[in-house]
């Protein structure tokens, strides 16, 4: 996948913008090196009305909303995060760090359009896919055993008739690697925009 | 590029307002909400499972509910009974028996798997996996083996037109010989 780069319009010319910088140094940026993270600061943006579509500059695209509005979340009733990720998220929560709005950015296909459903964004841990795919192997062997053998004693018993066992043909579901940016914002104290910083980023296994 | 979509709808019991409703800096935080509600260990939020293992439990639960309303009219002891007819009988109706027997724990299986599917093709636990393939095997081993009982009772028919079919020969031959010593 390629490097990310969620694309935010940056504003200049903000009113008490040095107060609302210095808010999201005592309240993220601070509280994050007192366990040593140093957060990556996204910039200054208007906060969107709702769910944003973004292509990068290499051609992917970023589906972006609020925490509430996450695909994911509508999907599986929960916002799934690596256990590495959601260890350290735990950590700089408990240093104190502290925003008013999360939104997700989740990395999308660069096939990927707008007028299309959003594809599967949360692929499923590797453990399980793997598991599937010694399930698979063992269900497709004991077919093609029992076809064997029912074949055998319908030749036996002269048996009219064809027999057919079949099993449905399937892929298994392939794992997307969509990769998700958590992004903390500080809101402005008078306007409708805020300061956002990198909480957390990875990429799906 | 960007653009903005039509909201999509939150997820079933989103009830809390948003913390980024809340004023600036003040209450409870975002990130609070995210980690204490919602946020959940990938690792552990289970899988879908794979189209093929799906359809084939789904396929598997349906033969089995099948073979049972079949099976169930057959009598074990009934063909057991029959010697006379049934050559082996006994057998057969020990397998019947067996079959009978079973079946109605695969039904179990197979009523549990069709639950788990109606529920809804989510994300579930490493058991729903296995069981899954279980469903599946156990359906094919349950057709092997009604597959034999109905080959045996094919063979037994076979068998029995073999026997008619000679006795017929050794009739006709028996008239046969008696009209032609009847008629010297």
């Amino acid at each position: 996948m390629a490097e990310q780069e969620l694309v935010l319009a940056p504003l200049q010319d903000v009113p008490r913008q040095l107060e609302l910088k210095e808010a999201v140094s005592r309240r993220v940026l601070a509280p994050a090196r007192l366990i040593g993270e140093e957060l990556e600061v996204a910039g200054l943006a208007p906060i969107p009305d709702g769910p944003l579509v973004q292509q990068t500059p290499h051609g992917t695209w970023f589906f972006a909303a609020d925490y509430l509005n996450d695909p994911g979340l509508r999907q599986d009733r929960a916002i799934a995060i690596p256990d590495r990720e959601l260890t350290r998220l735990h950590q700089l929560r408990d240093a104190g760090v502290s925003v008013d709005l999360i939104w997700i950015a989740h990395e999308l296909p660069e096939h990927w359009r707008p007028d299309v459903p959003l594809p599967l964004v949360v692929p499923d841990a590797p453990r399980y896919r793997q598991l599937d795919q010694s399930l698979e192997k063992f269900v497709i062997g004991a077919a093609q055993l029992t076809f064997k053998a029912a074949r055998g004693i319908a030749i036996a018993t002269a048996a009219a008739g064809a027999l057919g066992v079949g099993l449905v043909g399937g892929i298994a579901t392939a794992g997307v690697g969509v990769d998700p940016v958590i992004l903390g914002g500080i809101r402005h104290p008078s306007e409708p925009i805020a300061f956002w910083v990198v909480l957390a980023q990875w990429e799906w296994e | 590029m960007s653009r903005a979509l039509v909201p999509i709808s939150t997820a079933g019991g989103l009830s809390r307002p948003p913390a980024a409703d809340q004023p600036p800096g003040s209450g409870r935080s975002a990130l609070d909400d995210l980690l204490d509600n919602w946020a959940r260990s990938h690792e552990r939020m289970g899988g879908f499972i794979s189209p093929l293992l799906f359809r084939s439990a789904l396929a598997a639960d349906l033969f089995l509910l099948v073979l049972l309303l079949i099976g169930s009219q057959i009598s074990s002891s009934g063909v057991s009974h029959s010697h006379f007819f049934l050559i082996g009988g006994g057998l057969v109706g020990g397998l019947i028996g067996l079959m009978q027997a079973l079946t109605w724990p695969l039904l179990a299986v197979a009523l549990l798997g069709v639950l788990l599917k109606v529920v809804g093709h989510r994300r579930t636990p490493q058991p729903v996996h296995v069981l899954c393939a279980v469903e599946s095997v156990a359906a094919m081993g349950a057709g092997l083996g009604w597959l034999l009982v109905l080959s045996l009772f094919v063979l037994e028919l076979v068998l029995w037109m073999i026997i008619i079919a000679l006795m017929i020969a050794a009739c006709v031959l028996i008239i046969g010989g008696l009209i032609a010593a009847a008629g010297s």
